[in-house]
């Protein structure tokens, strides 16, 4: 059986690097802690066998506060049901801050399983002037220490030597690590016979370091988990702790002790210079973190972005549309008239077609999001997030899922492990979805190219279309902000939490990162396109094509021969045979189940200012968003009620006319339509996974319901008032 | 029943079958389920271990 290896260590010290490196696979890294919240496996050859690698969630102690430090532990205590255990460990350490880092490597040791420790970021230590003594510090520790740079690949040979050499021939542990008080030991020692009694146990072994870890993290996963049931554990648990803690607090007693050792090995292993210099780092962070120049510095930022989104994308996005138009053509020509003529062009064509359009702006978002989340920004991002997060209860520790939530909301739930406090992480998971996911980029493109001017501002610097595009993706973060509030005042109260957050080092980001996490974006677009997105269209497609009934062909058939016969001019003869044929398609989608069901739901949409066809694409969008812009596409291609030159759903929509004869779009229904994406839940996926992380059925209806009523109500006042303020006619 | 007829029924049919299989497994958490997402928990094999700490 292949052996198992745990890569543990503090969050952003590079574990998730070094995992890749080691495996040759590429999961997700990023320069800010919080990447990993669960754990991912590899494998790895050592010497001719394979070995396998479990890439942890960083964590800065074994004393678990949050769902992803619990993850750990178990991990490595082998409690996982259906893992295999572990049996070596290799720990992750920044060579630039040993102190903090050797914590979590004094509990590893207690573990008694075969240790070597990475010593990660080797050259920014030698940058600063900090001399590793390798061999006085391996010695210390009593594990191989061994000098990596694991984003450079520097040192991955060695280790994988010294991985081999330890798992095959475990060394004894030549030091002692912290000593604890002999009251606190035997108290450990006690109560762990009395846990794994077959008549007062909780009916499992219970390894001596869990054991100390339910004495001393008062309040911690751990305890919650054993004294669950109530199975009377909690009163020989307190009197062992008013024992125990004869000398001050049991944690207090704890990182003395640690600290003390920690700065025995320092001392022995380590020599840095007197002072520590200002580092590049230091002096970047007084500006981009300074409350007022560094807040405008991340505006700028996000309009350059969205700016951009607009200017790089437009000649990638013009060669596919072409391309899409040119395949419609093609389906036309090669296919005979009729229903699989109508799928392939109206349906997949119009309606895929549509969506992958969109392609390059979701590339060119993600290239920014992976750049500045790789050279260390996006922490700086959360730092000056935290004033603003901490007036509505909430810290800076719930912007990082918030964060990932802007390229896609599922990951940004799972983020919330990080967060102890479940009040702060189910607030934070319910906010999450209103970050404008990558999803909601094509929708508000679709939109904002459609609806509104290209008109460049401040001197020709801005462009109102990427202005609008920004407002779009701060209405969800403007909107969570007093939902977060109500929330914390309401059905989750509690206190704001204080908010530690480590500032990595910037560093310059790697190409190869930022291409395989852009190109991992972008296929996954392309997949859902092909995928669920062509399913639902299908669908649509036949919803919308079906009954196709011969009375209303028929009636319109008989209209064209009353045309051939009359004595009109040749091009009046084609007006009037192109005008019938335009309310045949309307008058079949009308009758169609689709227009059915649109016409039943039309009361409700009419306030916003959509009619029953805008209504039934935001219906027909609940399983993926995108589908909205694949449904209009086939809407407008199968009910075709404009100028048959119009061959782009942006025209289309542009020259869409309502039962009035007016037209559908205006600035105030485009918005309105923007804005309720922006804030409604239409994501099942999102939905699953927050009843997964919140091991309820009742958060996911709450956070659907909520959302559902504010993006109505948001988009209804949004009408409103740009119909009030004379937008409606501005197109 | 055309040929026509016959590949339009099967198309959407297929569709219809993909969509609800795909509904179902995004709820009941299985793999293949939820979006096409790299990071997508129903997607990993090792997801299981936050579940039993909420």
């Amino acid at each position: 059986m292949p052996i198992t290896i745990a890569v543990i260590g503090n969050p952003n010290v590079g574990k998730t690097t070094l995992f890749n490196a080691l495996t040759g696979l590429s999961q997700v890294t990023g320069n800010y802690p919080g990447v990993t919240v669960e754990r991912k496996i590899g494998t790895i050859r050592l010497n001719g066998s394979t070995a396998h690698l479990v890439d942890l969630p960083g964590t800065y102690s074994l004393a678990a506060r949050s769902p992803d430090e619990m993850i750990v532990v178990d991990v490595l205590l082998s409690q996982q049901t259906g893992e295999d255990p572990v049996d070596a460990v290799l720990a992750v350490v920044d060579a630039t801050n040993l102190e903090r880092n050797l914590y979590l490597v004094s509990q590893l040791k207690e573990l008694g399983k075969p240790l070597v420790v990475a010593l990660n970021m080797c050259d920014l230590a030698d940058k600063r002037n900090i001399a590793i003594d390798t061999a006085v510090l391996s010695a210390e520790l009593g594990a191989p220490v061994v000098r990596i740079c694991a984003h450079k690949r520097v040192g991955i040979d060695e280790l994988k030597t010294t991985l081999t050499r330890v798992i095959h021939e475990p060394i004894p542990p030549a030091s002692k690590g912290p000593e604890f008080p002999g009251t606190l030991n035997s108290e450990v020692d006690a109560l762990a016979q009395l846990l794994n009694d077959d008549a007062a146990g909780v009916g499992r072994h219970v390894p001596r370091l869990e054991v100390f870890r339910l004495l001393v993290d008062r309040g911690g996963y751990v305890e919650e988990r054993i004294t669950r049931g109530g199975n009377g554990i909690s009163h020989h648990l307190e009197d062992s702790r008013q024992r125990a803690s004869q000398n001050g607090s049991l944690a207090a007693v704890e990182a003395r002790e640690r600290y003390a050792w920690i700065r025995r090995v320092v001392a022995a292993g380590v020599v840095k210079p007197k002072t520590r210099a200002t580092t590049s780092s230091d002096k970047i962070d007084a500006v981009l973190t300074h409350p007022i120049v560094g807040t405008l510095i991340f505006g700028a930022i996000m309009t350059v972005i969205f700016q951009a989104i607009f200017s790089w994308a437009g000649p990638l996005m013009d060669l596919i549309d072409k391309t899409f138009v040119a395949a419609g053509e093609l389906a036309a020509t090669a296919l005979p008239e009729g229903m699989l003529q109508s799928l392939v062009q109206d349906g997949i064509i119009a309606g895929v077609g549509n969506v992958i359009i969109f392609l390059p702006q979701i590339l060119v978002l993600m290239l920014f999001i992976a750049i500045l989340e790789d050279c260390g920004y996006m922490a700086r991002a959360a730092f000056l997030m935290d004033k603003l997060l901490s007036r509505c209860g909430l810290s800076g520790q719930s912007f990082i899922p918030m964060l990932s939530s802007f390229a896609c909301a599922i990951p940004g739930v799972m983020a919330t492990r990080t967060i102890g406090n479940r009040r702060d992480r189910i607030t934070t998971i319910l906010v999450a979805p209103l970050m404008s996911c990558s999803a909601r980029l094509p929708v508000y493109t679709l939109m904002i190219t459609a609806f509104i001017p290209e008109t460049m501002l401040f001197g020709g610097w801005l462009n109102l279309q990427g202005i609008v595009l920004f407002a779009m993706y701060s209405v969800g973060i403007v909107v969570a902000i007093p939902v977060a509030w109500i929330l914390k005042r309401t059905l989750l109260k509690g206190e704001t939490p204080p908010f530690l957050l480590e500032l990595p080092t910037y560093k310059l980001p790697l190409w190869g990162t930022i291409a395989r996490r852009v190109y991992r974006h972008g296929k996954e677009f392309v997949v859902r396109a092909g995928t669920i997105i062509f399913a639902v269209i299908v669908i649509v497609w036949a919803l919308a094509y079906f009954p196709h009934s011969g009375a209303i062909t028929q009636q319109f058939d008989e209209e064209r021969g009353s045309v051939g016969q009359a004595a009109i001019s040749d091009d009046a003869r084609a007006a009037a045979l192109t005008d019938i044929d335009n309310k045949e398609s309307a008058a079949h989608l009308r009758n169609s189940y689709f227009g059915r069901m649109g016409l039943a739901v039309e009361p409700v949409v009419r306030p916003l200012g959509w009619d029953w066809r805008i209504g039934m694409a935001a219906i027909a969008s609940f399983p993926a968003r995108e589908v909205i812009i694949a449904t209009l596409g086939t809407i407008f291609a199968l009910g075709s009620d404009v100028d048959e030159e119009s061959e782009s759903l942006k025209s289309y929509m542009q020259g869409a006319t309502g039962n009035d004869g007016t037209k559908l779009f205006n600035i105030p229904v485009a918005l309105s339509i923007m804005v309720f994406f922006a804030l409604c839940c239409q994501c099942g996926a999102t939905l699953a996974v927050i009843r997964r992380e919140t091991q309820s059925i009742r958060w996911p209806v709450f956070a659907f319901s909520y959302m559902t009523i504010l993006a109505y109500i948001a988009a209804l006042l949004t009408y409103q008032a740009g119909m009030w303020a004379g937008w409606g006619a501005n197109v | 029943m055309s040929l026509e007829a016959i590949i339009v029924a099967l198309i959407v049919g297929g569709c219809v079958f993909y969509f609800v299989r795909r509904l179902y497994r995004t709820f009941a958490g299985k793999a293949g389920g939820s979006c096409s997402c790299s990071d997508c928990p129903a997607k990993s094999p090792t997801d299981n271990a936050a579940q039993h700490h909420p």
